[in-house]
């Protein structure tokens, strides 16, 4: 076998791979939605395209399973069976068959696939056993059974195709559409291959030309030795070819060189009836493939001859161009090793090369050239068209490397629908942004947590139906996929609605087992508790039977995301589900950072966690409580961490920053010497050896080639947070932070441009900000300000909701209240911030003023202020209903809900379904 | 490393060329196929909370590199820190993968670079070159897990070290049992 053919091996190989993705996914949907046509016929299609390529490479047993395969899809398709699961499981187990051939098409034939093979013809012949009945003339389909009785195959007889001269293709009504509406020629044209090939056009280049000026519908090989020809056409092929291209017949055969009594116009009136008569119809060929007048009298003839039984799969090949299937062993590269790019990409790729190799010749020269006077400012110009070319280069193949997530999450469809078979539970998959794209190494690391994490949920998450019922909960359980990319990083969760788990019986298990002591775990915090299961040594198969919840292999999930350099958290809650957050910070993404100082060296933190830079002073000092550090900022008491004391460095007394780092559990300083910038930095791994130090997540280089390592702060809170809660919570100040109102007694006091003095509550407040006028865009008679790195925020005038007086006009330069999330895509637009103030609620007076979205009034700054109720104006903006507040969340799936007295960011709730499909 | 060993005692022979290079006063060697590139006068900078063997990391090319400290590594007394002038720089497993003939213990190579300081690199010694026993542990002060043997070149010792364990995570020495 030569290169060429090799080649062409790998290709058949990986594209039929991609067509069984394809088959596989819509074989699962269509499970859920049976008859759906669109899903019948893309299945109908790829298993097509599938045979017709493997036989063409002459693999027998892939072209007999695929067509018994299509024929039972053709019957499928055409409403004489319906889909059932035992339907979808035939056809999925079919559909391995195939993939573990293509896998070793050479070896097809060692696979077992008789079970599969009578399944399906089963299938078949019970369809004959229906058809004895009367039955309708006229509908295409309805004209099988000759053909089934005489082969056990499906195809029309000649006389249902639209025109005779279409007898032998294979087409659908949809495809006919298309060309129908633009009024385009339908043709099939009579190709001599043999005759393509004296002219001196390779096939390739012919049949490109012919796809250049038109589509070809199908193609039928016919074999002249099997058409019994002896007289002028010889022994080369010939190629039947439905065309449909908007030339007309003489400018087609100009065009292609092909004399015109081989080109048979097909009256579109006739195609439009047919389509008419059968809108979802199907012409496939029939078992023996009976070649047709194209023009010459001798073919007519010739056709009426019989044909041998060698076409009997179906697919007719033409013999002289088979190819030796048997590729050299060892030497074909497995299709996942490959990847798809665009080819746009690739010229990029190659311009931006050929940029760098002159940009080496310029240096090169100059080297050689000794330093003349003018060489310094030529350096400076090379340097900077080098330096572009590079970011340019980093950029591309960066791109190139990225690829949707879909790919692997679409492989879970299929194993949630086996697994929930298998344990009998009804389980519904969701899906979300599957178009969020990853390095494709991250993906190829991923795919194994990842179906770890599916199938625990599955297995032990997700409850029994019964279980369910009794819970309160739908019969049926939801596993939800989601990916996003949050700054910089990607955000990957793995959510189900069982049982949770038991932070107790954890502890429990944990201590039996000997992992923790009976006095760390009563100190242990339920989250704390939960990560147990993380611990190696805590997955066994004991475990996981006694404890309500999962971990098999959890450590093993962890090491490996820990490897992609990642993290997993985990929120789990008793009745009501589990969520697995994945975390991957982009090896090749640039996330922007704080870069810090301590002692001298520098450190970069993910802005993602960062809450606040705080400079502890008369206001928010720095204290010592009961041996436990922490800062006193707004009334609250947040427990810090020295970087120097982490990082094992002698304390040196300096003035100093807290950087509030905020994680999914807990909100803590961290103090640090300097602050020193902010940058996007380019995350680099480090070396096994350093590793080992828990504390740093890579390094980047900063501008002057300097490294910086890259804290991880969840490494840094671990088990010191706790301490320090621990350490407060025997002490009195306690009390301060669980009196009630006092966090969420300070308002910020503005005016929003009409006469009333307004407060709203901090603890809504994400931040305030200064806006000028000529930033605002108008869409649809909302203002919004477009936010270079984010989303648009979307402008909001309190006259419109509440009853104050509107602006008289607005100044050039306002401000705008943005509110926590999930509502941060909201500004409320204020002309003066006038100070913030503490408002204990007792001294709201309610009633006067009350309205919806006003809480009350109180005197402020000596001044009668109206305090709004940030949920009741969420409320008016939803237009009233709880279910809308979602449409506010701008890109969210989860909807968070605002409790006063608590941080709104952790406690998520499931959206309404409309939101959730959307 | 490649080397044929007849019996575990006995002189052998090494297969492929040998870079030698000194640090300390002291000269070592190891197996040419290793070694990527050598650093001048690299600059290193030093990570806090690393193991002790690690002298820092180095910004090579895009890459950070850990650079290795050879005689803390080997297990040797350090009486000063000594300055740093050459970084042997070692093949990752990218590397070794393209190499037709690569080295017996190439299966410790991983994605990351990583390096080892010195004071100079010395000459190339031939393949063939006779490799001898390493010396007990207990006479030498080295952490026989890192070293292959000793060749003799014009009448001083060199140490012929063994890559794959010396970028490898073994366990301190301290940790194992006597």
């Amino acid at each position: 076998m030569n290169q060429g053919d090799q080649e062409m091996m790998e290709l058949f190989v990986q594209e039929s791979s991609e067509h069984l993705q394809t088959l596989e996914t819509d074989l699962i949907a269509l499970e859920a939605t049976p008859g759906e046509g669109s899903l019948l016929n893309s299945i109908f299609r790829a298993v097509h395209s599938i045979k017709g390529a493997a036989g063409f490479f002459g693999f027998d047993p892939i072209v007999k399973l695929a067509h018994v395969m299509e024929s039972v899809m053709s019957l499928l398709r055409d409403g004489q069976e319906t889909v059932d699961q035992d339907m979808v499981t035939l056809l999925i187990s079919t559909s391995d068959k195939l993939r573990l051939m293509l896998a070793e098409p050479e070896a097809a034939a060692s696979i077992p696939c008789d079970d599969e093979r009578a399944g399906l013809q089963a299938v078949l012949d019970s369809h004959l056993g229906k058809k004895i009945g009367p039955r309708t003339p006229g509908v295409v389909h309805d004209a099988v059974e000759p053909a089934q009785q005489s082969g056990g195959q499906v195809g029309p007889e000649a006389g249902s195709y639209p025109h005779e001269a279409l007898t032998g293709f294979s087409f659908t009504a949809a495809s006919l559409v298309e060309g129908l509406k633009h009024g385009q020629n339908f043709y099939v044209v009579r190709i001599n291959l043999g005759e393509v090939q004296h002219q001196g056009q390779t096939l390739k280049q012919f049949f490109s030309e012919v796809r250049s000026i038109g589509s070809v519908l199908d193609t039928v090989l016919e074999c002249p030795a099997d058409i019994g020809l002896t007289s002028a056409v010889g022994v080369v092929p010939v190629a039947r070819v439905f065309y449909v291209t908007p030339l007309e017949p003489f400018i087609l055969s100009g065009a292609l060189g092909i004399e015109g009594d081989q080109i048979v116009e097909i009256p579109s009136q006739s195609l439009k009836d047919w389509v008419k008569a059968t809108p979802e119809g199907v012409c496939a060929p029939p078992p023996l493939s009976v070649p047709v007048a194209v023009g010459s009298r001798e073919i007519v003839a010739a056709a009426k001859s019989p044909v041998p039984a060698a076409v009997e799969s179906g697919v007719s090949k033409p013999a002289p161009t088979q190819i030796d299937p048997k590729p050299v062993a060892g030497q074909r590269r497995k299709a996942e090793e490959t990847i798809r790019i665009n080819v746009g990409l690739l010229d990029t790729l190659m311009n931006l090369a050929g940029e760098m190799v002159l940009g080496r010749n310029k240096l090169l020269r100059l080297a050689g050239g000794g330093g003349a006077v003018g060489d310094q400012v030529e350096l400076q110009s090379i340097v900077q068209d080098i330096s572009s070319v590079t970011s340019s280069l980093q950029d591309t193949i960066m791109r190139a490397r990225l690829q949707p997530v879909g790919g692997l999450f679409g492989k879970f469809t299929r194993i949630v629908r086996d697994l929930s078979h298998k344990l009998n539970k009804e389980i519904h998959l969701e899906i979300f942004g599957d178009d969020v794209e990853l390095d494709r190494t991250l993906l190829e690391g991923l795919s194994d947590p990842l179906t770890h994490l599916v199938r625990n949920s599955i297995d032990h998450g997700i409850e029994r139906a019964a279980d369910r019922l009794a819970a309160g909960k739908s019969s049926q359980g939801t596993v939800r996929l989601s990916a996003a990319h949050l700054a910089g990083r990607v955000q990957i969760e793995v959510s189900d609605d069982g049982a949770g788990m038991d932070p107790e019986r954890l502890k429990a298990k944990a201590v039996e087992k000997g992992i923790i002591s009976a006095d760390q775990a009563s100190r242990m915090s339920d989250n704390e508790a939960q990560n147990l299961i993380f611990a190696a040594g805590f997955s066994t198969a004991a475990a996981v039977s006694d404890i309500s919840g999962r971990g098999v292999g959890m450590d093993v999930v962890k090491t490996n995301i820990e490897k992609l350099g990642g993290h997993v958290e985990l929120d789990s809650r008793v009745g009501q589900g589990t969520r697995i957050i994945i975390r991957l910070p982009l090896t090749l993404a640039i996330i922007p950072a704080l870069i810090v100082g301590c002692r001298g060296a520098s450190y970069a933190l993910p802005q993602i966690n960062i809450e606040e830079i705080v400079r502890p002073g008369e206001d928010c000092p720095l204290k010592t409580i009961g041996g436990a550090r922490v800062l006193e900022l707004r009334g609250q008491l947040i427990p810090v961490v020295d970087l120097g004391e982490v990082l094992g460095e002698p304390s040196v007394p300096c003035e100093q920053f807290v950087v509030l780092l905020e994680l999914d559990h807990a909100t803590f300083g961290l103090v640090v010497d300097e602050i020193r910038s902010n940058e996007e930095i380019v995350v680099k791994p480090l070396g096994r050896h350093l590793r080992l130090v828990p504390y740093y997540s890579g390094a980047t280089l900063l501008g002057q080639g300097e490294i910086a390592l890259i804290l991880d702060p969840t490494s840094i809170a671990q088990g010191r947070i706790s301490a320090i809660q621990k350490a407060l919570g025997t002490s009195k100040t306690l009390e301060l932070q669980t009196q009630p109102g006092l966090d969420s007694s300070r308002v910020l006091v503005f005016h929003a441009g009409g006469v009333e003095q307004l407060a709203i509550h901090l603890q809504h407040v994400l931040r305030v900000e200064a806006v000028r006028a000529e930033d605002l865009e108008r869409i649809g008679g909302t203002e919004c300000l477009r936010k270079n790195h984010d989303a648009t925020i979307r402008l909001l005038s309190l006259s419109e909701l509440v009853p104050v007086t509107p602006p008289e006009s607005r100044p050039s330069e306002f401000f705008i209240i943005v509110p926590r999330p999930p509502y941060d895509r909201i500004g409320i637009v204020a002309t003066r911030i006038v100070d913030s103030a503490d408002l204990p609620a007792a001294q709201i007076e309610r009633g006067a003023m009350a309205a919806q979205g006003i809480a009350g009034s109180a005197v402020l700054f000596d001044r009668l202020t109206l305090v709004l109720d940030f949920s009741g104006l969420i409320e008016i903006l939803a237009g009233g209903s709880a279910e809308n507040q979602g449409s506010l969340v701008a890109e969210g799936r989860f909807l968070f809900t605002t409790n006063p007295s608590h941080h709104p960011h952790h406690q998520i709730k499931q959206l309404p379904e409309q939101s959730a499909h959307s | 490393m490649e080397l044929t060993i007849s019996s575990p005692r006995a002189a052998v022979t090494s297969k492929s060329q040998l870079l030698g290079f000194e640090s300390q006063g002291q000269r070592y060697a190891c197996d040419l196929l290793w070694v990527k590139e050598v650093l001048r006068s690299p600059s290193v900078t030093s990570i806090r909370l690393a193991p002790p063997y690690v002298r820092g990391v180095i910004h090579l090319r895009g890459q950070i590199l850990t650079a290795l400290d050879l005689e803390i590594r080997l297990g040797l007394e350090q009486k000063t820190p000594a300055p740093i002038n050459r970084c042997i720089v070692f093949k990752t497993s990218t590397d070794l993968a393209r190499l037709s003939n690569a080295p017996e213990d190439s299966a410790a190579a991983e994605s990351d670079s990583m390096g080892v300081l010195v004071d100079a690199i010395g000459d190339i010694l031939p393949p063939g070159t006779p490799v001898l026993p390493a010396p007990p542990e207990t006479l030498s002060g080295l952490d026989s897990r890192f070293i292959e043997g000793v060749i003799s070149d014009a009448g001083q010792l060199v140490t012929v070290l063994r890559i794959g364990a010396l970028i490898s995570l073994v366990e301190p020495r301290g940790s194992l049992p006597a």
